[in-house]
């Protein structure tokens, strides 16, 4: 029995002719043999005809790439080990081509032998495309075409990029992290501060001036002194504490009560002590061993109370004149000294500058290498400073607190146990140590460096 | 579309959801590029319809899909969870609700399946003459409404979404998605679009 089956779409239709070869019930209208398969595209002058093979590739092909629209990937059009009959290439545009060897389909006499190449537009092929999908649901005709809808397998999906490029941003991510890792290597460890060390520094550092208050007798005369030692820094400011000394002693006289005139002068050595000492912190090394030498002088009790008594004895005509002070000054200097214990004379001369910068360095990183070696751990909390004499074979002579805070941590430092006693020799070099508040042992030449150079 | 030899219907299953096969070796919930295809074409069918957010969960209801998309929130979270867009939720999207908004793509294209048609014409029409869109006010208009849509629900910082920076890339993009939802209107429409998200994603 003969029969047709159309499936009509507005741009395209599919007309098949065929026969029913199975007679058994329920059968009787199943086309299963194929005659001719014509395929009307609008737009186009002359049908596509062919048999069975013209068909089955027609129709896998525009299912396969009605899929390749859908998903973007490119799907197989034939059965692997087939000849490709039929196939649809992505055209410019709107357009698609549908391309058919001449061997399965017959376009009438214009056939020249050449594959026939058509131009379908987005709706053409969709039409085509749903044509062939009535189809696939018709189980009445040609039973055994099936649609084969599945997705594609990864073999068949090529990435676009080339693998050199698709490796480029994973070899940048690892490079830049490479190099992140580098640069926080090299930053230092972020220090941790303890917020209770900072609120018991702030007290130490206040406690400075009231220290300076034993002092006072003996400090103006200290400072008038100054200008002779070094001429940095210190002679403008020992000028007006001479006149304010001054100035107070004359007042004094007027008064005569020499309760009062202690007080005063009392209070004005203690600004300037404290004057001195703002100063010092902030000016040169020297400056600031000058300072210091007066705190030790002023520590060693007996020659403070002597100094004091004889200032306030003597304190109209003490102020009097610039080489009193100076005299006096001299006599507490030298008991201090007698007093200072385990130490050598620091003087505040600037030594003879014989021993050679070559000299002075060996010794430097000898004696920062002797603390580091003889201590038992790093020192850590507030940094402390230490004057430290070193004579030129290298033996420590002695050593000197630069302040209170220093002097009582001087038992966490190894310096006590280094003293060896003065061995003697006539040239010695002072250094500065410092046990920074990280636990780093700092040296270098007391007079600085370039005072050797 | 008239057809001589109707195809034999079945009767309409009962739970649509179940008609779209699941093949072999399918991953265990939608790729990121099904997340991200669903999500587009369903903002071309807005862009298309003005009506179309709302069109979604009547669709949903009407295809008995409502208790995979419960409501408004549950769609919208669903839709975000597109990758490329703004506010990406990063959830994943099941296989049963990747099916449910599937079918209600096709649902909607069906319905606009005129309207789809008019507009690839218009743009073929428009390309063979080297026409700018501007000659044809519907398709400009969708062109117009696909685009800022576009802008403000994806996240311009997106390498996905810097491929579309300009207007004609993102025109490109949406007669390609104008083209995938006619193919979404045909008789295998759902099938289609559901497997062919999947492509690549197979051993």
């Amino acid at each position: 029995m003969t029969m047709q089956r159309q499936y009509q779409l507005p741009n395209c239709s599919i007309i098949l002719d065929g026969l029913s070869i199975d007679p058994s019930p329920g059968n009787e209208n199943v086309m299963s043999l194929l005659v001719n398969a014509e395929c009307r595209i609008s737009g186009l002058e002359r049908s596509l005809n062919g048999g069975y093979n013209f068909f089955a590739a027609l129709v896998r092909a525009v299912s396969q790439y009605g899929q390749e629209v859908l998903s973007g990937y490119a799907h197989p059009q034939v059965i692997e080990g087939e000849p490709l009959l039929v196939h649809i290439n992505p055209g410019e545009g709107p357009y698609h081509h549908l391309v058919v060897q001449p061997e399965v389909a017959d376009l009438g006499e214009s056939g020249d032998g050449r594959a026939i190449d058509i131009k379908l537009s987005a709706v053409q092929l969709f039409d085509l495309t749903e044509a062939g999908d009535q189809f696939f649901d018709d189980k009445q005709t040609l039973p055994e075409l099936e649609p084969a809808l599945a997705p594609l397998p990864k073999r068949f999906v090529r990435s676009d990029e080339p693998l050199s490029d698709r490796a480029v941003p994973a070899v940048l991510g690892v490079g830049s992290l490479v190099a992140a890792t580098m640069a926080f290597g090299l930053l230092p460890v972020p220090e941790l501060r303890d917020p209770n060390v900072e609120v018991s520094q702030g007290a130490e550092s206040g406690e400075v001036v009231p220290v300076n208050d034993n002092t006072s007798g003996s400090e103006p005369p200290t400072g008038a002194s100054e200008p002779e030692d070094n001429e940095i820094a210190a002679v403008p400011l020992d000028e007006e504490t001479l006149d304010e000394a001054n100035g107070d002693a004359d007042a004094a006289t007027g008064e005569d009560s020499d309760v009062e005139v202690v007080t005063t002068s009392l209070d004005a050595t203690e600004d300037a002590a404290a004057t001195e000492e703002n100063n010092a912190e902030q000016a040169s090394d020297v400056e600031d061993a000058d300072a210091e030498t007066d705190l030790t002088t002023a520590e060693t009790t007996d020659g403070e109370t002597t100094a004091e008594s004889t200032s306030t004895e003597n304190s109209d005509s003490e102020f009097s004149s610039f080489d009193d002070f100076k005299e006096e000054e001299e006599d507490s200097t030298t008991v201090a000294n007698s007093t200072t214990a385990n130490s050598s004379t620091f003087e505040n001369e600037p030594p003879a500058r014989v021993t050679s910068f070559a000299q002075v360095r060996t010794l430097n990183s000898q004696l920062k290498q002797t603390i580091v070696e003889n201590r038992d751990q790093p020192r850590f909390g507030e940094a402390v400073s230490y004057r430290v004499r070193v004579s030129e074979s290298g033996t420590i002579t002695g050593y000197q607190s630069i302040d209170s805070s220093a002097e009582s941590a001087i038992g966490e430092t190894p310096l006590p146990g280094l003293v060896k006693g003065d061995s003697g020799e006539d040239s010695s070099i002072d250094y500065r140590v410092v046990f920074t508040e990280r636990g780093v042992v700092e040296v270098s030449p007391w007079w600085g460096w370039s005072y050797y150079e | 579309m008239q057809v001589q030899s109707p195809p034999n219907t079945e009767p309409p299953n009962l739970n649509l959801i179940d008609q779209l096969s699941i093949p072999d070796g399918l991953p265990s919930e939608c790729s990121r590029r099904a997340k991200t295809q669903i999500d587009l074409l369903l903002l071309a069918i807005e862009a298309l319809d003005l009506g179309g957010a709302e069109a979604m969960l009547a669709s949903a209801k009407e295809l008995g899909l409502d208790e995979v998309v419960r409501g408004r929130v549950n769609l919208w979270l669903l839709r975000s969870s597109n990758p490329l867009r703004r506010f990406s939720q990063r959830q994943p999207m099941s296989l049963e609700e990747g099916k449910a908004l599937v079918l209600i793509t096709c649902f909607l294209a069906r319905r606009l399946t005129v309207l789809i048609r008019q507009l690839l014409l218009g743009y073929q029409q428009l390309s063979d003459q080297g026409l700018s869109f501007d000659h044809h006010f519907r398709l400009s208009d969708y062109l117009a409404r696909f685009r800022s849509h576009f802008r403000a629900r994806m996240n311009a910082k997106r390498s996905g979404v810097i491929a579309y920076s300009t207007d004609e890339k993102l025109n490109e993009l949406a007669i390609e998605l104008l083209t995938k939802l006619l193919f979404c209107t045909g008789t295998e429409g759902a099938e289609r679009l559901w497997i062919s998200l999947f492509d690549g994603e197979v051993a």
